[in-house]
């Protein structure tokens, strides 16, 4: 009976311990969830931020043609500062060099894409030996993250032409290979469907297909230029976005945007997390105040301000575009909170 | 006297078994949930404040009784960030936050209500202000649990 007891006594310690290694392990996975929710998050809000410093809009001369998208202007000299910034205020870590250095070596790649082009983030050397007198020499040691030159979107028809895309308008660029030819002719899908070279579905399909395809080919060369260098250094290889070959391999680029790839973050949180967190921004729309007036229940007439593209009632008058509330507010607009609740048209 | 001792073990172990284990594991799901549900309640926080531009005394009583409302004691804090730019030799310039007193201010009714700019950051820090007696046996005898609860997050004013 004592042996029995031993035994019994001795299985339940064993399944005791077996319990606290599988509860430890839960622990961990549990904690690691919720780190990846939080860098998800944490990226996201820091995608945004970078985005918003890179984006300016003309006051001069606003219309309403492609939601006023053609006046947006991309200046990307802050992303990488501004990124690394507010993501050291989500980890409580202080924005000092090292700390953004660190942050930049875990971004494979970013693409900014204006109306016309798009700029790749690429690692470029910065270690030149001056000294040498024949000319700057790579030493091939320091490597930092640089925005590339801006790149046309290139769109091939399947045959022969090629064309460079505008992401809003209808424009297509057409491009010559012959040299002595060296011209440029702007068209749009109205003049290629009257010259029956095809319908403008089918334009906007190409044009498509192609932005998706450039955008993906310059990420994955960006990245796999990165990998040789990190192969090297024995750390881990950035994830690459799958092929370029279907149409929607990065999710459809329509406006100015910014998508930012950020993986091998285990120094922000302690956890080896090894999940890609891809977050982009687009500009929907640029956003215009309207002023209106109109009549209340009491005859009166009253000036009222929405957002563009609210819908408006038939009978409004004294229509005026202004480019904030506060613009608005000084010329004694009021906000129409019913108006302001709606959702804009969009595209 | 070893068959006393015996059975003293044997209870021992069946009261861990039986009690202890079931009580840990339905700890942790708990605890699982209600880090997730505070993730949830400070996401909403940022996106509500950073979408319209100012932070009232009920946007924080709100903050401050939803992180608080799933069992555990949190301290929750909110703070407002002013970025500016400082010129550096060689026309260069840097991205400095500045972490301003606006929502101590807020809070002591010095003001009514803290007005934000665009590209202001919000940031929260949530801390679990006092461990429960198992968390704390868990955490300092077996090293289960990772202790004190906390974080932070930080969002742009849109």
């Amino acid at each position: 009976m004592k042996v029995w007891s031993a035994i019994f006594n001795l299985i339940a310690v064993v399944i005791i311990a077996i319990m606290l290694i599988v509860i430890n392990n839960i622990e961990n996975t549990n904690r690691r969830q919720f780190e990846e929710l939080r860098l998800s998050q944490a990226v996201d809000y820091a995608v945004e931020a970078a985005f918003r410093s890179a984006v300016s809009a003309d006051s001069v001369g606003t219309d309403y043609a492609n939601n006023g998208l053609n006046k947006i202007h991309l200046n990307h000299s802050k992303i990488l500062e501004t990124f690394g910034n507010v993501l050291c205020l989500s980890y409580d870590m202080s924005s000092s060099e090292e700390n953004l250095k660190k942050i930049e070596d875990c971004i494979p790649t970013a693409v900014l894409c204006a109306i016309d082009g798009y700029y790749v983030l690429e690692e470029q050397e910065t270690d030149f030996d001056t000294e040498t007198v024949e000319g700057n020499k790579l030493i091939g040691e320091d490597y930092a993250l640089f925005w590339g030159p801006k790149r046309p979107y290139l769109v091939y028809d399947g045959r022969t032409k090629l064309f460079t895309a505008n992401l809003v308008t209808e424009e297509l660029t057409e491009i010559y290979y012959d040299v002595n030819e060296a011209s440029v002719i702007l068209e749009s899908y109205k003049d290629y469907e009257e010259a029956g070279y095809g319908t403008g579905e089918y334009f906007e399909k190409l044009k498509r297909q192609g932005i998706s395809e450039c955008l993906t080919e310059d990420m994955n060369y960006a990245i796999h230029s990165r990998n040789i260098q990190r192969t090297e250094n024995k750390l881990n290889a950035f994830y690459m976005p799958s092929s370029p070959e279907a149409l929607t391999t990065i999710n459809s680029i329509e406006s100015p945007s910014l998508v930012l790839l950020f993986q091998d973050s285990s120094f922000l949180n302690g956890y080896d997390i090894d999940v890609v967190s891809v977050s982009g921004y687009r500009v929907k729309m640029r956003s215009f105040i309207i002023g209106f007036d109109q009549v209340d229940k009491n005859g009166k007439v009253v000036k009222y301000y929405c957002y563009a593209g609210q819908q408006l009632p038939v009978n409004v008058q004294g229509v005026q575009k202004f480019d904030s509330f506060r613009e608005a507010a000084e010329d004694n607009y009021n906000p129409h909170y019913e108006y302001l609740a709606k959702s804009t048209q969009t595209k | 006297m070893s068959d006393f001792l015996n059975k003293v073990i044997t209870i021992i172990l069946i009261f861990v078994l039986l009690v202890l284990a079931p009580l840990l594991i339905s700890y942790m799901s708990t605890d699982m949930v209600t880090e997730r549900l505070i993730l949830n309640e400070v996401t909403q926080f940022i996106d509500k404040t950073t979408d319209k531009a100012t932070i009232t005394q009920n946007d924080l009583d709100d903050l401050y009784m939803g992180v608080n409302a799933h069992g555990n004691a949190y301290n929750v804090n909110v703070y407002r960030y002013q970025l500016v730019e400082e010129a550096l030799p060689g026309k260069k310039t840097k991205l400095l936050y500045l972490k301003l007193d606006d929502v101590e201010r807020l809070e002591a009714k010095e003001i009514p209500v803290v007005e934000l700019n665009i590209k202001d950051v919000v940031k929260v820090t949530v801390e679990e202000s006092a461990l429960s007696p198992g968390k704390r046996l868990f955490y300092s005898v077996l090293r289960v649990d990772k202790g004190k609860f906390s974080f932070s997050l930080a969002g742009t004013v849109r």
